[in-house]
């Protein structure tokens, strides 16, 4: 999550995105003209995104290889699951470790 | 003189592969290294190290020494690999677990090497093993409550000042679901030194009683569990090239370990 409104990615219809979910949300909601100003053959501001603020190299690797819809939103998907599952990993993890230090 | 490096296996958990472990790493020391090796069953509670070895009710045994009944060589077995076992009792007997260093510590001066097992449960037994070495090899697999427990033995090693040379992961499936060395690396702040597969080859080893790496030698386990054995010794494991390894005669081997003082180890019937 990112927390420095000057690094928020804010599309062009007004919303505002801070992380992978908030950009799967909004690659699957944002009309074509909106798409089509974010990402088009100059640029893809998802991928730029990605990869300066976000610093996801895999997922910046995948975006970097199309500028269609649904490919992004299905590398979006995928690589959403695999660090939603690391979070929730790390998450056991510091808690096991709390309970063994407290006990 | 030899002055042996006691390692001690431990884990707070049954079933993760201390005893496998320990037989192996026996058997690869004293095979591929030529090592004075002496296994010690200090599971008082569950001794099967026997039984990983084809010695399944040994009349000598550890549980008798620490009753005073006689001195540690006393109740040592010969292995035809070339090690040395000191077993437990398949029934255990009562004994205070807290002897175990003072008993054993007169046998650094026969061998090379020491590899104490020891039981899953926090009390004296582990704290028997934790004493009696020098360095500690915790045993863990790839899953929540196995982290657990190691991260609880680790915890509870270092109260008790022994030091940990490392982790051991073992029954690693290599999915993508299971906890990564580097995760349980990182939160036990500890070193993994080997990441062993789960292998239907250590049970077809173990139903012939039989270390894996003897039974298999060439599997990828088996590799893994030598290169583990080198670098305890700080030696480095190569590979034998397919079918130039010369069988070396067991029995030689055999010899080539002095004997405890005061007369021959027994023979496993
Ligand atoms: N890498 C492996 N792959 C497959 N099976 C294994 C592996 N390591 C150990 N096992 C099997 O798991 C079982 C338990 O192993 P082992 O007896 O070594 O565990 P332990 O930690 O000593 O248990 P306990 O705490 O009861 O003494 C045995 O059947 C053994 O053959
Ligand atoms: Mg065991």
């Amino acid at each position: 999550m990112i927390t420095d409104p000057q690094k928020y990615f804010y599309v062009c219809d007004g919303k505002v995105l801070k992380d992978l979910v908030d950009m799967l949300a909004a690659l699957r909601e944002i009309d074509d003209e909106t798409f089509a100003h974010h990402v088009n053959s100059e640029k893809n501001d998802f991928y730029n995104w990605t990869r300066d603020v976000l610093k996801d190299a895999p997922l910046a690797k995948k975006l970097s290889m199309t500028i269609d819809r649904a490919e992004m939103i299905a590398a979006v998907e995928s690589r959403e699951k695999v660090v939603s599952k690391n979070h929730k990993k790390k998450a056991v993890i510091s808690q096991i470790q709390e309970a063994i230090a407290s006990g | 003189m030899a002055n042996a490096k006691v390692y001690g296996v431990i884990a707070l958990k049954g079933g993760v592969g201390k005893t496998t472990l320990v037989v192996n790493l026996g058997s690869s020391l004293a095979r591929d290294f030529q090592k004075k090796v002496l296994l010690i069953d200090a599971n008082f509670s569950t001794p099967h190290l026997g039984l990983h070895l084809g010695l399944v009710n040994p009349k000598h045994n550890l549980h008798q020494v620490l009753n005073n009944e006689y001195p540690a060589y006393e109740a040592i077995y010969q292995h035809p690999l070339g090690f040395h076992i000191l077993p437990g009792s398949l029934v255990p007997l009562p004994g205070d677990p807290l002897v175990l260093k003072e008993k054993i510590d007169p046998l650094r001066q026969i061998y090379d090497v020491i590899l104490i097992d020891s039981s899953p449960s926090l009390n004296d037994e582990m704290y028997a093993t934790m004493m009696a070495s020098d360095e500690l090899l915790v045993v863990s697999s790839p899953d929540y409550p196995t982290l657990s427990s190691t991260l609880h033995a680790v915890t509870v090693a270092r109260k008790k000042n022994a030091p940990i040379r490392g982790i051991i992961l073992n029954k690693v499936r290599k999915k993508k679901f299971e906890l990564t060395a580097r995760e349980i690396s990182k939160a036990a702040n500890i070193e993994v030194l080997a990441s062993l597969p789960d292998d239907v080859k250590v049970l077809a080893a173990l139903a012939e009683m039989t270390p894996v790496v003897e039974h298999t030698p060439n599997h990828e386990v088996s590799q893994l569990y030598k290169k583990l054995a080198a670098s305890l010794i700080d030696e480095t494991y190569r590979p034998p090239r397919m079918f130039k390894r010369a069988r070396q005669s067991l029995s030689k081997i055999g010899k080539m370990l002095s004997k405890p003082e005061a007369g021959e180890p027994h023979e496993i019937a």
